[in-house]
């Protein structure tokens, strides 16, 4: 138990680590790179020293990243400069938030979804030729890069309904033109596009099937399966470990993904603005996204190392 | 399937019934990034001139003529070459939550501007304004700093409501006005989208009758996704057209586009501090290495300048003698030998190095990629090597206005109605960081800025025209023809050339 408890304060005290270095790294990082909020503001020199001292920028980077966790610890992120000056981030960050996990969190379910639904009918006796032509299709849609996919299916909707339109057969649905109004669909499409291109449904077809394979020709699976014993009782613990470990790695890479995504879609969510602030120079809101992001990540990471110490018996006894 | 999918989409899939006919009723346009601020104190950008051409008025603005006349003022009393103007404002004017316009709005705007607390970009707009004090519910004393021949050219800036500030005389950028801002122009902001649209409606206590009920300004930074999104119709109007989509639009009977000239000028801006760059025979010869009208032809249509105005601009230098740049080979040849290169087998060289130079351009630069590979291919044909580098706007900013770590620029100047290029071409110019120094050019731009005689400062800018065109600091290129397409349901549309929605209040919309 003490061993357990032990695993447990290591894993959590290397999340409070990874905050703690990942948001001096950024904090230094926004001092390094070339170029200022000042300049997106103003061009008046007489100004910039005001400025400066306005906006933080003239004290030591020891001294802005102390004043950024104290800020951090009263959930103050401060101001805008910049993006929308003078708007307090948390208030700019939080509609943000909201549309990107209403993107990720379905795409990562359709991915991981789909894969099983893939690897399910992989495994089904029969069929040989179809299943050759779903996993190929699949693999093939999967390896065009967000953009174009987002782009190509974009088209797909715009130009044949607005040919039946200029026709006569159909009235203007609501949702036309994408990407201009916020609708169900232009979600449903920009989640597809983040859930399948870029590799991302391939890269973790193949990861799960290789997982699945090797678990199901296991010993224990096999003598299980003879005895007529619940194949599912062996079976959902033991693939969850390493699906969580797939999972991980893909949340970060989909956090990545949303900036082209939401560009292609014109989604303002956390990809748009952290794209449009980095280039700003808008550093408070930089920081912020790029915490929390990290946070997120580290957090997903935790997660995933707690559920293997949970389900695995070595990983408690080690 | 994907048919199947188009079919249920467009039956089954709910939509955004208000966005998508709600917005049939207002004119909806777009721009490449919204406005960071809506208030005219910090306003930098073009989105937000636009929007705020829509919310506020000032005190004289331009008519269609391009005259200035007067706009929120009934009355007014100025003497040519005085030093004092009385204004009277006008009775009829009201803000957008019904407040009268009054005499004290007026000095409050003037101080905000001044106030150093403030910290207002814009604040050069009234430093010719020594004192402002009301007089009267609706009269306004002006003192200038100095005489001056036509103040109704600088009173351009517009006016905020006094009585929506708390903060004194000054204001800050996080003002709660910023997210709701009313002035007394045509439109009324209403509502910020957290899609960041804006959107506005008419007016109702505006002196004059609007046809156009409402406006929705929507962000879509891709700006061929802009010129779908018209040919839809869903958007009424695209601010600026990619060269590339305009033969697409015209031939599209639903839009009609407006071509409309911008005082502002492409150019390629030599650093003065290299030292190579410092010898005039060397800038030269690499103007005379340049077909300028090639390096235009893809991008568009303009007109090739040689100088830093505009051919509309009063202080155009027209006279046949100054000349644009122009390719002329067995000239650069003579003055690249003149300043002791010699021709190697690829390029020119001088004590063993080869001519080669660093082209910074601003990677956000409509057009500029084209532009760029062009000129790279003239240069190394000459016998110049260049290698470009493309930075984002705040390295851009960082490399050429701090560090001058460049060798050439190209870029584009844009400029209002006063085309003041005192700060780009006077030695002490915030923006001369071409490091440009001339005395006589320096005491010319002085005399322009206090000359109060029109006739006089016209020849002041044409005598720096001429100079500029001699010394080249810059190689001069060309003002694009731009256009904006718009949709035939919009009507009775003219362009303000900077402003751009100057004139709105005449617009139609079917």
């Amino acid at each position: 138990m003490r061993g357990l408890l032990f695993t447990i304060a290591r894993k959590v005290a290397f999340f409070l680590a990874v905050l703690i270095g990942v948001s001096f790294a950024i904090i230094a990082l926004s001092r390094a790179v070339p170029g200022d909020a000042i300049d997106q503001i103003t061009d008046t020199p007489e100004q910039r020293a005001q400025l400066e001292a306005m906006l933080g920028l003239d004290r030591s980077l020891v001294s802005q990243y102390l004043h950024w966790w104290g800020n951090v610890f009263r959930l103050d992120f401060g101001e805008s400069w910049v993006l929308r000056q003078g708007e307090r981030v948390s208030v700019l960050i939080g509609p943000a938030i909201w549309k990107t996990t209403k993107l990720i969190v379905p795409a990562l379910a359709l991915t991981f979804g789909g894969a099983f639904l893939l690897i399910a009918l992989f495994r089904f006796d029969g069929l040989p030729w179809i299943k050759k032509v779903i996993g190929s299709s699949a693999h093939l849609l999967s390896v065009i890069p967000l953009f174009l996919l987002g782009y190509l299916l974009i088209m797909a909707f715009n130009v044949p309904v607005y040919a039946l339109m200029e026709r006569g057969v159909i009235g203007r649905p609501a949702w036309f033109a994408l990407p201009a109004e916020e609708t169900l669909l232009k979600y449903a499409l920009a989640v597809v596009t983040l859930a399948v291109g870029n590799g991302t449904l391939s890269d973790v077809l193949l990861h799960l099937e290789s997982e699945v394979t090797q678990l199901v020709r296991q010993e224990f699976m096999v003598s299980t399966r003879a005895r007529g014993g619940s194949f599912w009782r062996h079976f959902v613990p033991n693939i969850l470990v390493p699906t969580m470990t797939v999972f991980v790695n893909k949340a970060g890479f989909f956090l990545g993904g949303v900036v082209v995504v939401e560009y292609v879609f014109n989604i303002n969510g956390i990809g748009m603005m952290i794209w449009s602030a980095a280039n700003l120079r808008d550093v408070p809101l930089v920081i912020a996204i790029t915490f929390l992001v990290a946070a997120l990540v580290a957090f997903l990471h935790l997660s995933g190392d707690l559920l293997q110490v949970a389900v695995d018996p070595r990983v408690r006894e080690s | 399937m994907l048919v199947l999918v188009v079919a249920l989409a467009v039956y089954v899939v709910p939509g955004s019934r208000v966005g998508a006919q709600g917005a049939q009723k207002a004119l909806r346009y777009a721009e490449d990034l919204a406005p960071r601020i809506v208030n005219p104190l910090f306003t930098t950008t073009m989105s937000e001139i636009r929007m705020n051409e829509l919310i506020f008025d000032s005190l004289f603005r331009e008519n269609y003529e391009l005259q200035m006349v007067p706009s929120l003022v009934q009355d007014y009393v100025f003497k040519k070459g005085g030093t004092t103007m009385d204004l009277t404002l006008r009775s009829d004017i009201v803000w957008q939550d019904g407040a009268p316009l009054t005499a004290k709005d007026v000095v409050f705007t003037i101080h905000a501007y001044t106030n150093k607390r403030t910290l207002s970009p814009n604040a050069r707009q009234v430093s010719f304004i020594k004192t402002a004090t009301a007089t009267g519910e609706r009269s306004v004393h002006l003192v200038f700093l100095k005489p001056q021949d036509y103040p109704e050219r600088k009173l351009d800036f517009q006016i905020l409501p006094a009585h929506k500030f708390r903060s004194g005389s000054y204001v800050k950028r996080n003002d709660p006005f910023k997210n709701r801002p009313i002035g007394t122009g045509p439109f009324v902001l209403t509502h910020f989208g957290d899609d960041n649209s804006i959107t506005l409606e008419r007016n109702e206590h505006y002196p004059k009758p609007i046809s156009i009920p409402g406006i929705v300004m929507k962000e879509i930074p891709d700006k061929s996704q802009q010129a779908n999104l018209l040919k839809y119709e869903s958007l009424d109007l695209v601010v600026k057209v990619l060269p590339k989509d305009v033969a697409a639009l015209e031939e599209n009977r639903k839009i009609e586009l407006y071509p409309y000239q911008t005082n502002s000028w492409w150019y390629l801006g030599f650093n003065l501090r290299n030292p190579v760059l410092k010898d005039k025979r060397v800038r030269r010869a690499i103007a005379c290495s340049i077909d300028i009208e090639e390096l235009l032809k893809p991008i568009g249509t303009g007109d090739i300048l040689s100088g830093p105005y505009v051919k509309s601009s009063p202080y155009y230098n027209h006279d046949p003698d100054v000349k644009p740049a122009h390719l002329d080979l067995p000239r650069a040849e003579q003055l690249l030998t003149e300043a002791g290169f010699t021709r190697g087998a690829e390029y020119w060289e001088r004590g063993g190095k080869p001519l080669q130079l660093k082209l910074s351009v601003p990677r956000n630069q409509d057009s500029a990629r084209e532009v760029v590979l062009n000129l790279q291919t003239q240069l190394a044909k000459a016998g110049i090597k260049l290698e470009p580098s493309w930075e984002n706007d705040a390295s851009w900013k960082k490399k050429i206005w701090h560090d001058r770590a460049f060798d050439m620029v190209l870029a584009v100047w844009t400029f209002d109605a006063k085309e003041d290029i005192y700060e780009q071409f006077h030695s002490k110019g915030a923006k001369n960081f071409v490091s440009y120094r001339n005395p006589e050019v320096d005491r010319l731009l002085q005399e322009g800025l206090q000359t109060i005689d029109p006739q006089k400062r016209k020849e002041i800018y044409r005598s720096v025209h001429r100079i500029l065109n001699e010394d080249i600091p810059y190689i001069f290129l060309w003002t694009l023809d731009s256009y904006s397409a718009i949709s035939t349901r919009v009507q009775n549309v003219t362009i303000h050339p900077f402003a751009y929605f100057s004139f709105i209040e005449d617009w139609v919309l079917k």
